[in-house]
């Protein structure tokens, strides 16, 4: 049982293989040492994982786990994470997911849940306060995401795989309620484990350490979020698909298989025309006040919409722009339990595939007659459905194309364009998941989408982007949505983007690069906490942990390198951190040297700040961070 | 003057309905004017208010001057709500 607050105190762990489940042992020392969420859930692995491990291995481990900050009144903290060895990269993944699961979970009386082994058959796992029930799950196997979830306990929360996930495609989601966690195939690792579903259901409630001081903070932090511009405006107005226009004046909205950073029909995928043409209305995960979801109506139906990632890669990606088709595919790809990025970024690969002759697949740009039955095929795994199952690395193994085949580390990459905003490219290079916008750090916010620091320029992005991945890391394993991580950017700025004072603080940014890489190296510096940045005092507040800026960032280097750690016991080698050819050696803007990423010159940087080698925490590192137990390099 | 066409995106649009326009203007300075003019609601946007780019190109300076055919496009920053100052009574 844990003294500190906030937490449900309990970590269950169940066994598959022999309908059995246990409390897991997890400390007071590991809850300070990790927070929780994907931290939380890379520490456990980290002592788990073996190096010959697989993803579709009996061994492999499905870690879901919650924040201090979930169920705790805190805005937008609903969020809960799943872990474990994605088999579309082999290499260890984190989905984060907004739906109502994290907090069934902590009322049932656990902050996590570990799920070992491998059912016989097609079970559903139902938890509630103190047991655990196994369920055939025959009937529900082969439902789609919705009737499947019809079918279990109304009242609780949920993850649920559909047709994908028990087909094993490599990007197969979770989802929860209408939330996804889309990243990394870790829908295909409940389907290898003939896991369909689970469920959570309790009436515990956290305790928190200062009830009062709490509520105050939580006051201020929804105040905050809802005066911020992008928080409290842009978001719950435009949703994240009101990025498109600034991404495709940046020249970042990825186009024709990332082969440009602008689409001339840019408008007719926008927020605006979202927001004109199809919007019912605004939404979000439980407890969010940002509500930036939109709802759209498919077949008479209202149903979640597209948001930006999504748009992006099945719009202009694919040199698409029927909104309503994207839609209705978002639509169908929820269903059918697919990640809607890595599909689409799959299928923009496939068709410049087919384009250059190098694979005959019937797909074509700006041709979507037949991409609905493609989804279907994928995710039964039928004709070339099959192939594209395996997602956008394996593809190119096959057939060719490997310096145009958009992923890193095998995951597909989102919707920014990187060689218009380089330290975005970074970050995708250096994630940890691969090519993932958040867990990158998510520069392009800084580089365009919300400052607009020099975009082109690698100078300071190195420690910049190191910052922000640690930052974001911790938030996220608090529980909360890195989207409320936007508060931090000065309102004055994003409101008058073009006002002198903006214009310093563009600059700015760039010059105290050494700075933000001083407090990267020796993040006692930052021993302090500021009144914009709410997490720490929310924390302290829950959790009764002392907290500071300084125990973020140290905490969030932690994660990241714990992580790492992960990745390299399971093989991950030197040369990891690197992005396709196109987007490092081509011009995407003919003679303007600036649009390429200079990544070998940031890679420098990086790896001296964050004391890696080739990639790799150096024994230093690791010991300063009490890493010791697994794989080193000297 | 010159003969230009205006897009707007961002909350400009959704607040002020207004997309796209064909507006006579010799410079950038001009445009917001114009554009200002063209919203009914009581909200205005500055040239400091906004990103503004020129057939695709950042303009920096609202004394950039027009030609015929030119394209801009208006990104309004994630928040307007400036209302138009109460006009004096005398
Ligand atoms: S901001 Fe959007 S993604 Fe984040 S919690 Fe709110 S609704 Fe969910």
């Amino acid at each position: 049982m844990s003294t500190l607050k906030g937490y449900a105190g309990r970590v269950l762990k169940v066994d598959l293989s022999n309908e059995t489940f246990e409390d897991f042992p997890w400390s007071d020392e590991d809850r300070e040492r990790t927070i929780g969420g994907k931290i939380m859930a890379a520490d456990i692995l980290f002592h788990h994982i073996t190096p010959d491990m697989k993803a579709f291995d009996e061994d492999n481990w499905l870690v879901a786990t919650t924040g201090p900050l979930t169920g705790c009144g805190c805005p937008s903290s609903s969020r809960f994470n799943i872990s474990t060895i994605s088999p579309l990269t082999n290499i260890v993944t984190s989905s984060n997911c907004g739906g109502d699961f994290g907090l069934a979970l902590k009322k049932a009386g656990y902050d996590a849940v570990i799920i070992s082994g491998k059912a016989k058959k097609p079970v559903y796992v139902e938890i509630t306060e103190g047991d655990v029930v196994f369920h055939d799950a025959s009937d529900l196997w082969g439902l789609h995401i919705t009737p499947a979830q019809d079918k279990l306990p109304a009242k609780a929360g949920k993850m649920v795989i559909g047709p994908a996930g028990e087909n094993q495609v490599l990007y197969a989601a979770v989802f929860s309620g209408e939330r996804a966690a889309g990243r990394g195939g870790v829908g295909a690792v409940f389907g290898d484990k003939n896991l369909k579903a689970v469920t959570a259901a309790g009436t515990l409630k956290s305790e928190v350490a200062d009830k009062e001081a709490l509520r105050a903070t939580n006051k201020k932090w929804i105040e905050q979020i809802r005066k911020h511009p992008l928080t409290g405006k842009q978001l719950p107005r435009l949703g994240t698909a009101g990025l498109v226009a600034p991404m495709q004046a940046h020249r970042i909205l990825a186009t024709k298989n990332f082969s440009d950073g602008r689409f001339d029909d840019f408008e007719k995928v926008s927020g605006e025309e979202l927001a004109e043409k199809y919007l019912v209305k605004g939404s979000g995960c439980t407890t969010c006040v940002i509500q930036c979801t939109r709802r759209v109506t498919v077949n008479g139906k209202v149903v979640k919409g597209p948001e930006l990632e999504t748009l992006g890669l099945l719009g202009p990606n694919l040199m698409n722009s029927n909104l309503e088709l994207i839609n209705q595919w978002n639509y169908e790809l929820d269903e059918l339990g697919m990640d809607t990025m890595s599909t689409a970024g799959t299928i923009a690969f496939a068709m410049e595939l087919n384009e250059k002759g190098l694979w005959d697949n019937g797909l074509e740009f700006g041709k979507f007659d037949n991409l609905s039955a493609v989804f279907d095929d994928i995710a039964h795994r039928r004709g070339d459905g099959d192939i594209l199952a395996d997602g956008t690395k394996r593809v190119a193994e096959k057939f060719g194309g490997k310096d145009f085949a958009i992923h890193a580390k095998g995951m597909e990459l989102a919707a920014y364009e990187p060689r218009g905003a380089v330290g975005q490219g970074l970050g995708y290079a250096t994630a940890n998941r691969g090519g993932c916008h958040l867990n990158a750090g998510y520069l392009v916010v800084l580089e365009g989408l919300g400052l607009n620091i020099n975009s082109y320029t690698p100078k300071s992005k190195a420690a910049i982007t190191i910052f922000f991945q640690n930052f974001m890391e911790t938030i996220s394993a608090a529980g909360c949505c890195l989207f409320t991580s936007y508060v931090v950017m000065p309102a004055p700025v994003v409101r008058k983007p073009s006002s002198i004072v903006a214009k310093v603080v563009n600059v700015g940014f760039i010059a105290v690069g050494p700075v933000i890489a001083l407090m990267v190296k020796f993040p006692a510096i930052a021993s302090m906490n500021l009144p914009m940045i709410m997490y720490p005092y929310a924390l302290k507040h829950a959790t009764g942990m002392k907290m500071n800026i300084a125990k973020m960032l140290k905490v969030g280097e932690y994660g990241y390198n714990i992580e790492r750690q992960c990745n390299i016991i399971l093989g991950q080698q030197a040369g990891a951190d690197t992005l396709p050819k196109r987007l490092t050696d081509e011009l995407q803007v003919p003679g303007d040297k600036r649009t390429k990423v200079p990544l070998d010159k940031m890679l420098k940087s990086y790896y001296r700040i964050r004391g890696w080698k080739d990639g790799m925490p150096t024994k230093a590192t690791l010991k300063k961070l009490g890493i010791t137990e697994q794989a080193e390099v000297s | 003057m010159a003969r230009v066409t205006v897009k707007c995106f961002g909350v400009l649009r959704v607040d002020s309905k207004i997309d796209t326009v064909d507006i006579e203007s010799s410079n950038i300075g001009e445009v917001f004017e114009k554009i200002n003019a063209l919203i009914e609601s009581d909200m205005t946007v500055s040239f400091s208010q906004a990103l503004t780019y020129i057939n695709g190109d950042l303009c920096t300076s609202k004394h950039e001057k027009l030609h015929d055919g030119d394209e801009v496009w208006v990104i309004s920053a994630a928040s307007l709500n400036v209302k138009k100052p109460e006009k004096k009574t005398p």
